[in-house]
């Protein structure tokens, strides 16, 4: 077992005896400490607003033969100094541990994974046979502070650069699936460098000679061809020119290897869009070394999917290149586990943040965000609209942990990002840093947030509750908080120990299955094409991408309609064939009535059972939306097999009025439906960027009070004529409403075209009424858009009430009819 | 093993290596350009074109062929006509209009089924 080492000075001597963080505990002439506030943090811990910040640092002694770090594990917010002893580097290969380095006394080892956001390339171990090596084990806040040290800063750029360059070479060769050279993998290493670029960095332009073949490691570059005067905006000009090109390479691609055999200029220029790592190599060198160029060249053709000296091509269709560009320019792509929501899908119930309010015990999911178009293959008309709300989406190179004082937040084991409770101390940092808004602050030790929790029995009722759900209140406070945000769903009912598969709480519980997590890499195919074979995805959490193909719920679809016109049709033609109320045979008291009653009430029962379902938020109980499909099919089928039991009389007072709330139910519920399918998707045509009812609403309140204020203008009787009665007629009435829902029109096109029906009155008005009347026309028409909207949302919700009512109704009285049923026959 | 200097840093490094493990410069001769390039030409700024603003304004919905033609009141002569009106109504998101219809077509095939089922039994 490794052993904590806790006396201050042997810590404080260890640190001495290692060159590169020696300068934290140095002292000046005076006795005093050169760096003592960063050294006391790190080392020892400081209190801060009654919590404690630090130590950073902890000095440990493994033994021989004791793992230190393990090899593709995610807990990469930790990284190790040697300060004494002999450790080794080994990778698995097949089922045995291969040996591929020593750590000498004084370096430092595994901060790469904490830099890049990878997990760990190999194990570490002291070797065995050797005395007890001594370990000093710091944390992410601890690298922030060490870095302004001019020996630790620098002697990190070197190892990370060099580190970052034998990674890339032995994933290459990894690639290669052949023996490389050693020497020609040493020959390579010295003609090539690591570099780490920013976003906006323009890597070379049109025109500049070919140096470097540039290999994109990881990150997204912008190729431009034909525009270098304006390589940044060239997108602007694609309507206009048609011989510029423009696209987009990924990592895994390369650039420049047509100028090994033919010397010449770039013919496009690439610009870095997000943080991005690039291995360049020397033409001069792969141009000389014939033997090194021979080995690698193949390779980085075979990795890279663009030909040797392709220049980015004007796009088949400009709308792919704007998804694709906010795709990356927003970062969505580069997140490891994405929640997306097709808003064609998304029937605006609010389930899933219910549903991450249920688990967590306040939501942490918002359903507003980075929203993009795309369509949904080249030049296909159709179009997907797709919200990738404010949820963490455990970001590749996650900027919150850069700040997190505590590094309570951090990326653990499985690839998650968390927050450790009990170690942060709500400074907020971490919400500040995102740049997603995906993390929220609460009051600490309210994690309920101000809801009330209900029993088990006020839970059961609530099937039948029609009650808007009660939103928490805002948090007001300032101290004592504590940060919050999407982990999976991990450490909770959804995810069970020894469980095969993840769960999302979220997703589960989506009826519509509108909300998917994803690997964005696959989900979005516009992306896919531009990245090489290097690009790795085994550790993206890997949702069902179901926005495509749902297999589960093309079989319940295909088997719901199979089984409705089989058992229903059955079910006519057997009681036209055999009447409802004589025996199928001779010794049986078995009746067509009898049989389809009791099928009808299984398939009641079952339906009855969705509510239920919902209600179950905190544990597995099979996706909502397969139930939802089962709900609607069993409903259909139920309602055919009931009629056909009802048969031509109506009966009694009580079984009309049965089958009076039946026939209401049913009828609701297939209202619903019909809402569910085509509402959102016509909601989506109209309101192009997702919008939710209360900022909807909320606008709507602004616009009115514009409206209104615009009107009771009292400087222009002409002016204000015009506003109260042209402008509030034209665009307030029933047609300009319908216009919405009919034409679809985008909302800029169609303002412009309010403003042209009102230029004519503004002719002969000052440049300030002309301003007046404009904006009051612009409110107006918006106003429009926005009840249109309103009404559509309303919609989706309206049918609910009578469903509810007429469903207790029915339940009540079918209650009542078995009883009746069993009363009479067995009398 | 030959060593060099780097000029940037002044590190000592092996000659063997192209670039400098201390700062990353460049080791080897690398060709430079001669010319400026456009782009660095206008000082790094981004002039745009008529027809680019014009894109660009008609991108914010202003239909600028429709603008009254009075001199001495707004700048600028009479723009081209780059109005995307119909090519944003021709954009619009139509849709997934095949699997509504085909799901509707269900939707009405059991509705008629059930419809049916009624009229043959009360018959």
């Amino acid at each position: 077992m490794p052993r904590e080492i806790e006396n201050h000075e042997r810590i404080i001597d260890a640190f001495r005896n290692v060159d590169i963080v020696s300068e934290l505990v140095e002292k000046l002439p005076n006795g005093e400490f050169r760096n003592e506030l960063e050294m006391d943090i790190i080392l020892f811990g400081r209190s801060y607003r009654a919590n404690k910040v630090g130590p950073y640092a902890r000095l440990i002694e493994f033994f021989p033969g004791e793992i230190i770090l393990n090899e593709n594990t995610w807990a990469s917010s930790i990284f190790y100094i040697l300060v004494k002893g002999k450790l080794e580097a080994s990778v698995s290969e097949h089922t045995e541990r291969k040996i591929v380095g020593e750590i000498q006394q004084g370096n430092s080892f595994g901060e790469m994974a904490l830099l890049s956001g990878t997990p760990r390339n190999a194990t570490v171990s002291v070797t065995e046979g050797t005395e007890p090596a001594l370990v000093l084990e710091l944390t992410r806040p601890a690298l922030r502070l060490l870095r302004k040290l001019p020996k630790f800063g620098k002697s990190l750029d070197r190892s990370y650069r060099s580190y970052g360059l034998a990674l890339t070479l032995n994933e290459l060769k990894d690639l290669a699936d052949v023996d490389i050279d050693a020497e020609v993998i040493k020959r390579l290493n010295d003609a090539a460098r690591f570099a780490v670029y920013e976003k906006d960095h323009v890597l070379f332009q049109e025109g500049d000679p070919i140096n470097r073949v540039v290999f994109v490691r990881n990150g997204w570059v912008q190729r431009v061809s034909g525009a270098s005067f304006i390589p940044k905006s060239a997108d602007l000009l694609l309507d206009a020119e048609s011989s510029i090109g423009i696209d987009f390479l990924g990592a895994g691609s390369c650039m420049g290897l047509e100028a090994i055999d033919n010397p010449g200029v770039w013919t496009y220029t690439a610009t870095v869009r997000g943080r991005t790592e690039v291995v360049e190599i020397a033409v001069s060198r792969l141009r000389e070394e014939k033997q090194m160029s021979a080995a690698i060249v193949p390779i980085l053709k075979r990795s890279s999917n663009i030909g040797d000296s392709a220049k980015p091509m004007p796009p088949l269709d400009k709308r792919v290149l704007t998804a694709t560009s906010k795709e990356i320019e927003t970062g969505v792509v580069d997140g490891i586990n994405l929640l997306v929501m097709d808003m064609a899908k998304c029937i605006r119930c609010g389930n899933c943040s219910l549903a991450c309010h249920k688990v967590h015990g306040h939501s942490r999911l918002v359903r507003r965000g980075i929203h993009i178009e795309r369509p949904i293959k080249p030049n296909s008309s159709a179009m997907q609209s797709v919200l990738v709300p404010s949820v963490c989406m455990h970001c590749q190179d996650p900027e919150c942990l850069t700040g997190c004082p505590t590094g309570a937040i951090a990326r653990f084991p499985d690839g998650e990002i968390d927050i450790e409770p009990a170690t942060c101390i709500g400074c907020g940092d971490c919400a500040t840093q995102c740049p997603y808004q995906a993390i929220s602050m609460i009051p600490l030790g309210d994690n309920a947030a101000g809801l009330s929790e209900k029993g088990r029995f006020a839970n059961l009722f609530s099937v039948f509750s029609l009650r808007e759900t009660e939103l928490p209140p805002p948090v007001t406070q300032t101290e004592n908080l504590l940060a919050v945000k999407c982990n999976l769903c991990k450490d909770t009912g959804m995810n069970p120990p020894g469980a095969k598969q993840a769960a999302y709480s979220c997703e589960e519980n989506c009826p519509t299955g509108a909300l998917v997590r994803v690997n964005p890499h696959e989900y979005f195919d516009e992306i896919t094409n531009t990245i090489g074979l290097i690009q790795k995805s085994k550790t993206h959490a890997i949702g069902e991408n179901i926005h495509k193909f749902d297999f589960r719920a093309m079989v319940l679809n295909v088997a719901g309609t199979i089984v409705v016109l089989l058992i229903g049709g059955l079910a006519i033609w057997a009681t036209y064939t055999f009447s409802q109320d004589i025996a199928l045979s001779p010794n049986t008291w078995i009746t067509m009535r009898w049989l389809t009653g009791l099928t009808g009430l299984v398939g009641i029962v079952w339906v009855m059972l969705y509510p239920v379902r919902k209600q179950i938020y905190r544990r597995r109980a099979g996706a909502l939306r397969y139930w939802m499909l089962s709900h609607i099919y069993l409903g259909i089928l139920a309602t055919v097999l009931i009629l056909v039991h009802g048969g031509t009389s109506s009966g009694g007072l009580m079984t009309s009025m049965l089958m009076i709330s039946f026939d209401l139910t049913i009828a609701t519920g297939l209202f619903g439906a019909i809402c569910y399918l085509i509402i959102p998707r016509f909601m989506t045509r109209i309101e192009r960027e997702p919008l939710l009812l209360e900022d909807l609403e909320m606008r709507r309140e602004e616009l009115r009070s514009q409206l209104i204020r615009a009107s009771e203008n009292e400087t222009d009787a002409k002016l204000r004529n015009i506003i109260r009665k042209d402008v509030r007629r034209r665009f307030l009435g029933i047609n300009y409403l319908l216009r919405q829902y009919l034409r679809k029109e985008d909302l800029n096109t169609m303002l412009a075209d309010a403003r042209q029906q009102f230029r004519p009155a503004a002719e002969s008005m000052s440049r300030v009424d002309e301003a007046r009347l404009m904006d009051a026309v612009e409110s107006a028409a918006t106003l429009r858009r926005i009840d249109a909207l309103v009404h559509l949302h309303q919609l989706l919700k309206v049918w609910l009430a009578p469903h509810v009512l007429f469903t207790s109704i029915m339940l009540v009285l079918l209650i009542l009819h078995i009883a009746q049923v069993i009363y009479f026959s067995g009398r | 093993m030959s060593i060099t200097t780097c000029e940037k840093c002044g590190e000592v490094v092996d000659e063997a290596k192209a670039f400098c493990p201390g700062c990353g410069s460049s080791l080897v001769d690398e060709e430079e350009r001669k010319d400026d390039s456009e782009f660095d030409a206008s000082g790094g700024t981004q002039e745009f074109s008529e027809s680019v603003f014009n894109v660009m304004l008609s991108d914010m919905g202003l239909n600028i062929s429709e603008i009254p033609d009075r001199p001495g009141q707004r700048a600028g002569d009479k723009a081209v006509d780059t109005t995307p009106a119909d090519a944003a109504q021709n954009n619009a998101a139509p849709g997934n209009k095949v699997p509504i219809v085909v799901i509707f077509g269900i939707l009405i095939l059991v509705i008629v089924v059930i419809l049916l089922a009624v009229f043959l039994i009360r018959k």
